[in-house]
């Protein structure tokens, strides 16, 4: 155990020697002020919230497109499972910003919508859903087919073996990738910036420009979607732990 | 117990495991269905309890109509081992018993526990109530799952081969746990390949071979075989 600790503070003093040596030779090092961002303190706090609620709703709502296409590919009707599989290729495809974009000026604005917080959350739901499908897809495969035959011999209704069979073991099965995928959905929430959604990237990119600290601004973006990621990763490992017995 | 099968077929992807099978029994407590590995036992044992449904022909036990009875309503008179134990793996041993007995017998959480671990009790597993699947050895497991199919008081018992996936150490330990079973009177239908404990713990003996009962009768056939092929498989097994 205190080897580990070692092994772990070690590490840490290596991180902390890079950003002394980037500190160092960073020609404007006499200018650095983080205490001038402070008056923008309270936009930044509510942007970071945003971001948050941005991430929990597009999660939430993934959860369900993720859920349709899960259906659609074990569809007997070979049509929905085409449907879902295009969609999968489309999403596999592009990248999020192209995604975001064409979700906002071809679809949301010629549709007339235009609550660009919305449009982004949509936007992620939906790319997100192939993801969710893959998560459901192997929650589903672990549950193994002799549980199923089990089920049928000891008579359990279908509702029963979901409630206490399936779900219970399905939710132990889905909450570390879940949480991969919340994080993921974290870091790319920065990308809603370009459909104007002023979320924290969008914030703090705006202030560290009119305040002239461009160093100090990235610096905070970091500490500030790292405070969101780190505890997310560190419960999915704890989650990982307690499932793995 | 009474086993009625008429004219029984059934097919996987066209190709023939049961070929017009048709045997009735009247007073038989404890039948073990002997075979070849691809005799069409276990399939045989699966169109008896309803796992699926025969391609044609009549099964009746205890004078339930299998293929017409829902299967729901059968499941609450018959119990069924497969050959892994098939236990819940997110649940205790305990809670695996208990959990059927509340919500498809309809027993209270104290009724349900207390019979279950009567049953622990009884078959010296009480001590492992509170591990997970995982924390048991195979022998263990598949004694739970058999505590778990007795529990609910059936009227007769299935064991497709559960000692099949044990080595032989734990294969003595699930087979003790039978031939409590059959201590208890519990009515069983079993398949295995032990010939000498089928011997042991059976009344009644099916051998099959190519998907057709090709001798039956009583555990005595197993010494005096009338069939080329039952001398052969047990000269073979005995060897």
């Amino acid at each position: 155990m205190i080897k580990k600790s070692i092994h772990f503070l070690l590490a840490l003093a290596l991180y902390g020697l890079l950003v002394f040596f980037i500190a160092y030779s960073y020609p404007g090092k006499e200018n650095f002020d983080m205490t001038r961002l402070w008056p923008a303190g309270p936009e930044i706090f509510q942007s970071w919230l945003l971001t948050l609620y941005i991430s929990l709703a597009s999660l939430f709502f993934s959860m369900f497109t993720g859920f349709v296409l899960y259906l659609a590919s074990v569809s007997k009707l070979p049509f929905f499972r085409y449907v879902g599989r295009i969609f999968d290729e489309i999403v596999f495809g592009s990248p999020l910003i192209v995604f975001i974009i064409a979700m906002y000026y071809f679809i949301a604005i010629p549709m007339g919508i235009n609550n660009r917080l919305n449009v982004g959350i949509l936007a992620f739901s939906l790319y997100m859903a192939p993801y969710m499908k893959s998560v459901l897809l192997g929650a589903m495969e672990s549950i193994d087919a002799n549980q199923y035959q089990a089920i049928q011999v000891l008579g359990f209704s279908k509702s029963q073996a979901y409630r206490y069979i399936i779900i219970p073991q399905i939710l132990k099965v889905i909450f570390p990738p879940l949480i991969g995928n919340l994080t993921f959905i974290i870091k790319g929430s920065s990308l809603l910036s370009v459909i104007g959604v002023k979320e924290l990237y969008f914030q703090i990119d705006r202030i560290q420009a009119n305040l002239l600290l461009y160093v100090e601004g990235y610096l905070l973006m970091f500490v500030t979607y790292l405070l969101m990621t780190i505890p997310l990763v560190a419960l999915s490992r704890w989650i990982e732990k307690k499932v793995s017995v | 117990m009474k086993i009625n099968l008429n004219n029984i077929n059934h097919s996987y992807h066209g190709k023939a495991i049961l070929q017009d099978i048709s045997l009735k029994l009247e007073h038989a407590e404890a039948i073990a269905i002997i075979g070849p590995s691809g005799a069409g036992k276990s399939t045989l044992l699966r169109l008896m309890s309803k796992i699926e449904n025969p391609d044609a022909g009549e099964i009746f036990v205890n004078d339930i109509d299998v293929v017409l009875t829902e299967a729901k309503d059968y499941y609450k008179k018959v119990g069924f081992v497969f050959q892994s134990h098939n236990l819940f793996p997110h649940l205790t041993a305990l809670r695996n018993i208990t959990l059927v007995l509340e919500k498809v017998h309809n027993k209270t959480p104290q009724e349900a526990t207390k019979l279950a671990i009567d049953l622990l009790t009884q078959f010296e597993l009480v001590e492992h109530m509170n591990k997970k699947p995982i924390q048991l050895s195979g022998g263990q497991a598949q004694r739970v799952s058999i505590i778990r199919s007795l529990a609910i008081n059936p009227e007769v018992m299935f064991l497709d081969e559960p000692t099949s996936a044990l080595d032989p150490i734990l294969t003595r330990e699930v087979l003790r746990t039978i031939l409590k079973l059959r201590e208890k009177n519990m009515r069983f239908v079993i398949v295995t390949h032990e010939l000498g404990f089928a011997k042991k713990v059976a009344d009644y003996i099916l051998y099959m071979e190519d998907g057709r009962i090709v001798e039956h009768g009583p555990t005595s056939i197993l010494e005096n075989p009338k069939t080329e092929s039952l001398k052969e498989f047990v000269e073979f097994v005995m060897e």
